[in-house]
């Protein structure tokens, strides 16, 4: 194996407490360069808050943050010469046009050429297909326009971090679709962390995800793994014959921990949990047809990220990986 | 990200980082819009018609009359247009969310509040100071025939600046402290006003308070401004002394504040 990427945000009981309500609860993140970090979570679940404590917008109420392991109360301008962030609703200065604006975000970080930074304005405007609009005042522009500027803005300084709260809220599902090719291309360049509530952007681009509900983290991993279920696997098997039998005999194998029985259109289907699914692989479907069952459906279960979400999220519990 | 060896990358650090970035687009919205000239026009416009319609109207009007006229409308007003112009200045972008947009720039606070009180000083230092002395001057020297020497009237000028000054770093420093306009412009504005009262209840407060420079207070103690136009020793120099020091005194709090402030 080789060896893991290095860690580019890392938060240690980051809490952060609003007039006596807890909006964030000892928050442990690990982000690894280059990955595209989804970060999922109903409204007031702490997204945003955790966001803006990285960028040392707010200070924590106890813990740390560490991005590019600088500290994120101490070194917060440092840390934010290195991001790209496109805030949940961008407010930029209403008399500018959207090129003079990025001009504007791209002064913080460049100071010349002249000629370099206009060329990388132009660049961004085509990114987001504003080019037409460039020059006309923003308080004409619609709020999915002001949210392409939000991206390009983001982008400006070629950030090492990149990070995006609700990316696609407010865009169309073209816009949608263009963010979410313009996330994937960048992760060879910069690791993407970004806040979302739509499940399938999440489930198409990232590779790794974290749910936070009611300012705690209560499920986070790789998406594969997360996809897989949080307890070990689970097998579906339908059946037909002396399922009674089987069953027993099934449920006496030591890596099987569950099977829930039920009927479907004449069949029996079982949903069978394992702690070790390579035993499972390995052996279920060889005790099942050396039995007095005729088996005519043998999967492993894939569950939606929706799943996941409403498994944690709805029914509390704690699935990190 | 390697995309970057074209560029020359901002070096500043500390309290200056993005100072240079924000001024410019401070300066901006002073001099490459109309409000540069509106604000000139208003303020020279102001001072022109009343000094010059002292002078056709009351011709034998005793200088020191006539400087009192011009003290109170080069200094009064343009406080009162101080306050209004900066107490958005602050509490607007806080309101609005721009000023978390910049500040998640590589921006020290420092330089936030800095870039509003240099551009705004600069502003004001043209276009309430500057050019409405240079008209009240020319009207002086020209239809009254007065001839209150250049130095003299400079020196009343920067007078009249550092009490604009002071209304400027005072409303800035409420707009740090409160997140509600309502509250910046009416703490601001009731100093404007109340001072005299306070005066009136606490006599030493004269010393401490920016009054008296511009008007008197009482009437036969003159003062500061309409002393220096006309050669006089002005009845003290502390009022001066405590405004200057209070300005800083006000931009630290306006930094101090808005270091701690949560976006």
């Amino acid at each position: 194996m080789g060896e893991s990427p290095p860690v580019v945000v890392e938060t240690l009981g980051l809490t952060k407490t609003y007039k006596g309500v807890q909006a964030l609860k000892s928050l442990d993140l690990r982000v690894r360069q280059n990955s595209i970090y989804g970060f999922l979570g109903p409204n007031g679940a702490g997204k945003t808050t955790t966001i803006k404590l990285l960028l040392g917008l707010i200070r924590p109420t106890a813990g740390a943050a560490s991005v590019f392991g600088l500290d994120s109360v101490q070194q917060s301008v440092d840390i934010r010469a290195r991001v790209g962030y496109l805030p949940q609703d961008p407010r930029f200065y209403e008399h500018m046009s959207a090129r003079q604006t990025l001009h504007f975000a791209a002064r913080f970080f460049f100071k010349g050429p002249a000629q370099a930074i206009s060329a990388r304005v132009d660049e961004m405007l085509e990114l987001v297909d504003l080019r037409d609009k460039a020059d006309r005042p923003l308080r004409t522009f619609s709020g999915g326009e002001r949210q392409r500027l939000g991206i390009a803005q983001a982008q400006v300084n070629y950030p090492d971090l990149l990070i995006l709260d609700e990316p696609a809220a407010s865009l169309d599902p073209i816009g949608r679709r263009d963010v979410l090719e313009v996330m994937s291309r960048l992760r060879k360049y910069t690791t993407v962390f970004y806040s979302t509530h739509i499940l399938d952007d999440v489930q198409r681009v990232s590779d790794t995800v974290a749910i936070l509900n009611q300012g705690a983290l209560v499920a986070e991993g790789p998406i594969e793994e997360l996809l897989a279920g949080g307890e070990g696997a689970v097998f579906v098997v339908h059946l037909r014959g002396d399922v009674e039998a089987a069953r027993t005999q099934v449920q006496s194998m030591p890596w099987v921990t569950r099977v829930q029985t039920g009927e479907h259109m004449g069949e029996t289907t079982w949903q069978v949990s394992v702690k070790d699914p390579r035993a499972a692989e390995a052996d279920l479907l060889k005790i099942l047809v050396n039995g007095p069952v005729v088996v005519t459906e043998f999967r492993r279960k894939q569950y939606e990220l929706e799943d996941i979400f409403m498994q944690v999220v709805e029914g509390g519990q704690d699935v990190r990986q | 990200m390697s995309g970057n060896s074209a560029f020359e990358l901002v070096t500043e650090r500390g309290w200056r980082r993005g100072l240079g970035n924000l001024l410019s687009n401070e300066f901006s919205r002073w001099w490459r819009t109309n409000m540069w000239w509106v604000q000139s026009l208003i303020w020279g416009g102001i001072c022109g018609f009343m000094v010059g319609s002292i002078v056709v109207q009351s011709p034998d009007m005793p200088l020191s009359e006539m400087v009192m006229i011009y003290s109170i409308f080069g200094g009064l007003f343009p406080a009162i247009a101080v306050v209004i112009l900066m107490q958005d200045v602050l509490v607007g972008e806080k309101r609005s969310g721009t000023a978390a947009w910049v500040l998640s720039k590589p921006v020290s606070r420092e330089a936030f509040i800095l870039s509003r009180f240099i551009a705004h000083s600069l502003g004001v230092l043209v276009t309430m100071v500057f050019v409405p002395g240079v008209v009240a001057f020319l009207v002086f020297r020209f239809a009254a025939h007065v001839p209150i020497p250049p130095e003299r009237f400079l020196a009343g000028l920067g007078v009249l600046y550092l009490l604009l000054l002071y209304y400027l770093t005072l409303t800035l420093m409420l707009g740090a402290l409160f997140r509600s306009g309502g509250a910046v412009i009416g703490l601001a504005l009731a100093l404007v006003f109340g001072q005299q009262y306070l005066v009136g209840l606490i006599p030493l407060l004269k010393y401490v308070l920016p009054w008296t420079i511009a008007i008197a207070l009482p009437p036969e103690e003159g003062a500061i401004v309409p002393s220096i136009l006309t050669g006089q020793p002005p009845w003290s120099w502390i009022p001066l002394l405590a405004v200057a020091l209070q300005i800083p005194i006000f931009v630290w709090i306006a930094i101090a504040r808005f270091r701690r402030e949560e976006f």
